[in-house]
């Protein structure tokens, strides 16, 4: 497969390109590191690892009780 | 009458996913491709995976050089002083490069040895089916305390629960899939109030096994991705890796 290049001043830009094409969903730093939908291209943070995995994502979520079976 | 969630698909793009989290979407393929699960493919098929290879271990724990990752993206960053490659994995993410009219083609390759992260190779592989029983085992379980930190953190842990939620109407009954965890006492009991996994020993080794030799058995690759997470985030900080590589 080809190999592109990209400058990295132009990073911003091309993350606002791909907020247009669909939803971005990127590491943002807040009280932890997790993957959310990035609103604003310097929130990118690539410091540190996430602490939320990623595949919550590819799974509808709504109201999640915590575990009450715990032993 | 049945109603089937109909969920609202809409292109996702997901920038910044790591070598080990982009293996971790390969495996969670596997394992619900398996059993063709609608709604996880339906998410995925509109999910467009951008990754950014790390240049150095991310924390004390990655072993994600011991685990052979593989090439899974539709593009990878690779950074450079000045700028990024970008390695295009398939012809939707290269689409997505020459719309953007940002970046240009180059002829130059990335190296294997970019596609490595230094020092992450920490865990020797080893046939674990022979040590099951192994006294060496106990010293991690004597710590555990079940909390199920490791599977809610892992990016490849898979298992769940369906419930069916059945009001007292019994006018519409929802049936709810929730994460669960394989560390919990509850997770292997059946029907006659029977447990598979009683012990916390049984649990413990089960994850282990599971991710490092079941998997593989199965499918042909081993399920942990070396991320380290299960042992960053373990409060009583469980190294697993020191004891296999001592077996």
């Amino acid at each position: 497969m080809a190999v592109y290049v990209l400058k990295k001043g132009d990073l911003e830009k091309f993350l606002l390109f791909l907020g247009k094409q669909g939803e971005l969903i990127a590491p943002v730093k807040k009280d932890e590191v997790r993957f959310e939908p990035l609103k604003d291209p310097t929130d990118l943070y690539l410091d540190e690892q996430t602490y939320i995995r990623q595949n919550n994502i590819f799974f509808h979520r709504s109201k999640c009780s915590s575990p009450s079976r715990m032993t | 009458m049945i109603i089937p969630v109909v969920a609202p698909i809409k292109k996702r793009i997901f920038f910044g996913l790591r070598r080990c989290d982009l293996a971790a979407i390969q495996h969670q393929d596997i394992a619900f491709g398996e059993h063709n699960d609608p709604h996880y493919k339906k998410l995925r098929k509109s999910t467009i995976l951008i990754g950014y290879q790390c240049t150095k271990k991310l924390h004390h724990w990655c072993f994600c050089g011991s685990m052979d990752l593989p090439d899974f993206y539709d593009l990878m960053f690779f950074e450079q002083e000045h700028h990024y490659q970008i390695d295009v994995g398939s012809a939707q993410g290269e689409t997505l490069l020459k719309k953007s009219k940002l970046c240009r083609k180059t002829v130059v390759r990335i190296s294997k040895e970019q596609k490595i992260v230094p020092d992450t190779n920490l865990l020797q592989r080893k046939d674990l089916g022979k040590h099951y029983s192994s006294k060496a085992w106990d010293s991690l379980v004597k710590k555990c305390i079940s909390c199920a930190a490791c599977t809610t953190l892992c990016p490849t842990c898979y298992c769940h629960e369906i419930k069916d939620d059945v009001p007292v109407s019994l006018k519409e009954v929802q049936r709810k899939r929730t994460w669960s965890s394989c560390q919990l006492k509850e997770f292997s009991g059946v029907a006659g109030n029977y447990t598979f996994r009683e012990s916390r020993s049984s649990r413990f080794k089960h994850r282990i096994f599971h991710q490092l030799q079941y998997f593989r058995e199965k499918h042909g690759v081993d399920l942990c991705v070396g991320c380290g997470r299960c042992i960053k985030h373990c409060p009583p900080r469980i190294d697993f890796i020191k004891v296999i590589n001592k077996l």
